[in-house]
């Protein structure tokens, strides 16, 4: 059955397939931060996923950032999100140019906002475990809103 | 020259009486009889195991450590119960007080760089390499490209090296956060190092590289070491990795760049943390940092050397090209500058905002920037 | 700030005109030029991946390293060209021979594979729910406060020297980072296990000091290592062996079974780093026997010393009421200790016939 990006069911099912795939993470190692993830589009979407050593414990839709304590967001409009997870679902992996770390890098198609630079610093710290997160959307059907 | 012991035992007449008591069974258990005070300690959290800072209790916690550790000259753990001072041998720690060496969060950090350690040899897709076709201009400049990072990274050995055994035992957790450090960069020198043997080979290394270098192995303190290496240095590195993991010519690459980034990001926030630490709890070192701050960010100015930048133009831009050049050239200068940004947020953060003012890095930036528009 | 390199990069103007040049879109690519020996390692056996093995080929082999190392005093890896006016970053151990041992890159490979994270992988729910006596607790609580000073200083001997062994030596010095982390694992697992215990940590005494001075203090790198490697690490090993025999606590006999691992890879190095020496340089047989013997008197300080020796006898017996009793099992524990040592010294090429501590255990047994 098809899920539907942006969701709060999309995220929930990447955290259950993160789970389900417990070897893989816990080999990566312990992942403690809140992470945002904003579709911008004609009705924005912001989440909070909050990672807590091997799992993503929490997903939750947020109406404005000062509701959870984000360690950093990333922020894209819905087309970029597309093309990434299309991207993912043609390897199972992100081709080069569709890695979080390089849309959120040079150019910045992706947007890292941050307050503290420890903060900021955690996307580089778990990139593996989050980048591993997002791939497993390698094979769900998806939506597109 | 070595340490002589006080007593040789095979001429010790105290000790060989003592020895034919125990042979009979006699053995003094005073130590048996002292009170402990009990201590109840527990997982807070299975997943996690035992951590340090379910171990923070009592005698044990950091926070029950004076500023500055007098009672202890030798190697015992913070919470044992001391041998009397004169009958303790003084191994000679030289960095006894808190703030020389202490970060927020440092337990934090060590239970992290545990969990996320990883292996070069087998954790890299090498065997994918002869997947992808590279061009010849591409991998060369790629093995330009480590050719410096294998250079730089062992610095990052030595500099936590020279200081660990010159911390009190008491400072356990900065001692182990800094060794696993100390085998993460080598890691990466690893890592560098096998890739360009896997491909071109290795090219040139870097003079003024190697002064920054120096610049760092010879810092006056810790704490000065500390600031050039973790906050200025490694943040510099960080930044190009990610610039590097984006320009990369394949996922074996991309992989590597994704893990060595992981363990990168962890020591910048380390130092990030005892820069804060140190100005929060000894704001008269301000002056001092800042003075060598300057003379560092100058340094610094060495890691731009002409084969990197253009190693890394080449990569950029895919070829060389007049059109890849150009390109190239877009990607190197935005990541420079955020290379300085990020730095002087960083430094703000920890405590040190007037770097952004009195920093020689945004003036060398605007000259450079003049020196293309003229 | 100690260093002010000679030249001032940031005022050279040189220097600038170089990099606007370059951002100009003139580009030299005079690097791209170098004849480099070729590489194009891949890995032998997939299964161990691209180990350092692969890697020691030519001009970028460890083989090539020279007996006295004269042509690179800078970071620069080995094998890259060096371009004039690198600087000099301070090594004083430029002697291949020195610190080298064949067995280093190897058992670098051996160290990351074989990781583990005390953490997790210790069954501590087994120590939060003790099933021996309060004495015994305190009796190996105690063990493992010394092994917490016995490990911080086996990290220490590293940290002392690593920095300044010429950068020639990577897989070298790459072992020793190695050596280094699994000691600051070892400290951590210790001091952990005794806090959680329950009983806490125990003392520290003098006769422990005086041996971790000892080897602290060796003066030299090849003295460091025979007495951290062959002495201390051997020392640990058979402690932890022993714990592992005397306690059945899961949590034990997990940190036993994983520490031994850890401080095995120390003594092979510490022996093959005494065969290749002695192999270069034999002259120097005598001076390192006579250093061991002066560490061993300070382990034998150690051994003979109340508080351990009743420690020893506690955990033995398992009691406090029976522990004079197994006196004769802890000199036979001292019995496989001095075999065992004497044996690497002879293989290390460093057997003595004066040893302090077959004197002591001798003593002991008659």
């Amino acid at each position: 059955m098809a899920i539907k990006f942006p969701s709060l069911e999309f995220f929930q099912e990447l955290a259950r397939r993160m789970e389900e795939n417990a070897a893989e993470f816990e080999k990566l190692g312990f992942c403690d931060t809140v992470m945002g993830v904003k579709v911008d589009g004609d009705t924005p979407h912001l989440y909070a996923l909050t990672f807590d050593v091997f799992d993503c414990k929490d997903v939750r839709e947020l109406s404005s950032p000062e509701e959870a304590e984000l360690d950093f967001t990333l922020e894209a409009p819905l087309p970029l999100w597309r093309e990434m997870f299309e991207s993912i679902q043609k390897n199972g992996h992100p081709e080069p140019t569709y890695t979080l770390n390089s849309l959120s890098h040079v150019g910045d198609r992706m947007k890292v906002v941050y307050d503290d630079p420890e903060g900021h610093d955690k996307l580089y710290r778990f990139m593996a475990t989050l980048q591993a997160f997002m791939d497993q959307a390698s094979d769900l059907e998806i939506e597109w809103a | 020259m070595s340490y002589y012991g006080t007593n040789d035992f095979s001429h010790n007449s105290d000790f060989n009486l003592r020895i034919r008591d125990i042979k009979k069974g006699n053995l003094d258990f005073g130590w048996l009889d002292e009170a402990r005070e009990t201590v109840e300690v527990r997982r807070r959290d299975p997943r996690r195991g035992l951590t340090l800072e379910d171990c923070e209790v009592g005698p044990y916690a950091i926070d029950n450590t004076p500023e500055i550790v007098r009672e202890n000259r030798g190697l015992a753990p913070r919470g044992a119960i001391l041998a009397e001072g004169a009958e303790q041998p003084d191994l000679g720690p030289s960095l006894n007080k808190k703030t020389d060496v202490w970060g927020y969060r440092v337990q934090r950090y060590w239970e992290e760089a545990m969990s996320r350690q990883w292996n070069v040899s087998t954790d890299i897709p090498w065997q994918d390499m002869d997947k992808h076709e590279i061009p010849d201009d591409i991998e060369i400049a790629f093995c330009q490209l480590c050719t410096l990072l294998s250079e730089v990274e062992m610095i990052a050995t030595d500099l936590p090296a020279k200081w660990s055994h010159h911390m009190n035992s008491y400072f356990q957790e900065v001692k182990g956060f800094i060794a696993t450090q100390a085998i993460d960069e080598a890691r990466h020198a690893e890592a560098f190092r096998k890739r360009a043997l896997a491909g071109a080979g290795l090219y040139r290394a870097s003079v003024r590289g190697e002064h920054a270098l120096k610049g760092i192995l010879e810092a006056d303190s810790y704490s000065e070491g500390s600031v050039f290496l973790h906050v200025l240095g490694e943040g510099f590195i960080l930044t190009l990795f990610r610039s590097s993991e984006f320009i990369s010519p394949t996922p074996v690459e991309q992989r590597m760049f994704q893990l060595v980034m992981q363990d990168e990001a962890r020591h910048v926030s380390y130092g990030l943390q005892h820069l804060k630490y140190l100005m929060d709890n000894c704001p008269e070192i301000r002056p001092q940092i800042n003075g060598f701050l300057d003379e560092a960010e100058r340094h610094l100015t060495g890691l731009f050397n002409p084969d990197q930048l253009e190693s890394m133009i080449v990569l950029g831009g895919k070829g060389t090209s007049p059109e890849c050049i150009r390109r190239g050239i877009e990607v190197v200068g935005a990541f420079q500058g955020k290379q300085i940004e990020e730095y002087f947020h960083r430094a703000e953060r920890a405590g040190l905002p007037e770097r952004r003012e009195r920093s020689p890095l945004l003036e060398l930036q605007q000259r450079m920037i003049a020196g293309v528009l003229a | 700030m100690s260093y002010y390199a000679r030249d001032d990069f940031f005022n050279n103007p040189e220097v600038l005109n170089r990099s606007v040049e370059i951002l100009k879109g003139h580009l030299q690519l005079d690097w791209m030029k170098i004849d480099v020996p070729e590489a194009g390692c891949r890995p032998v056996d997939p299964r161990r991946g691209l180990t350092f093995d692969d890697t020691n080929v030519g001009a970028y082999g460890w083989d090539a390293i020279p007996e006295k190392i004269r042509h690179n005093y800078s970071m620069a890896p080995r094998g890259a060209e060096l371009p004039p006016g690198l600087p000099h970053l301070g090594y004083d151990i430029n002697r291949k021979s020195e610190v080298w041992s064949e067995n280093a890159p190897a058992l670098y490979e051996e160290s990351k594979s074989r990781h583990w994270v005390p953490s997790r992988e210790v069954p501590w729910d087994a120590v939060e729910k003790v099933a021996h006596s309060e004495e015994f607790e305190r009796g190996l609580a105690q063990l493992y406060t010394d092994l917490t000073s016995m490990a911080t200083c086996l990290g220490d001997i590293p940290s002392k020297w690593v920095w300044r062994i010429n950068q020639e030596m990577i897989e070298l010095k790459m072992w020793q980072c190695t050596w280094m982390f699994d000691a600051a694992q070892l400290a951590d697992v210790f001091r952990k296990r005794a806090i959680a215990g329950g009983t806490g940590l125990g003392r520290d005494h003098a006769p422990l000091g005086e041996l971790l001075k000892s080897v602290f203090d060796s003066g030299n790198y090849p003295c460091a290592s025979a007495s951290a490697n062959l002495l201390l690490s051997g020392l640990m090993q058979t402690l932890l062996r022993h714990v592992g025999s005397v306690s059945s606590n899961e949590a034990d006999q997990t940190i036993a079974r994983f520490g031994v691992q850890d401080l095995s890879r120390s003594l092979a190095y510490g022996i093959g780093h005494m065969q290749y020496l002695l192999s270069k340089r034999p002259h120097e047989a005598p001076a390192l026997s006579g250093h061991l013997d002066e560490v061993e008197n300070a382990l034998v300080g150690l051994l003979g010393g109340s508080l351990f020796i009743s420690t020893l006898a506690l955990v033995t017996a398992g009691s406090r009421a029976e522990a004079g009793g197994a006196v004769p099992r802890v000199t036979a524990l001292y019995r496989v200790m001095a075999d065992e040592h004497a044996a690497r010294r002879r293989a290390a090429g460093i057997g003595s016939e004066a040893s302090p501590l077959e004197a002591f255990v001798r003593e002991l047994e008659a």
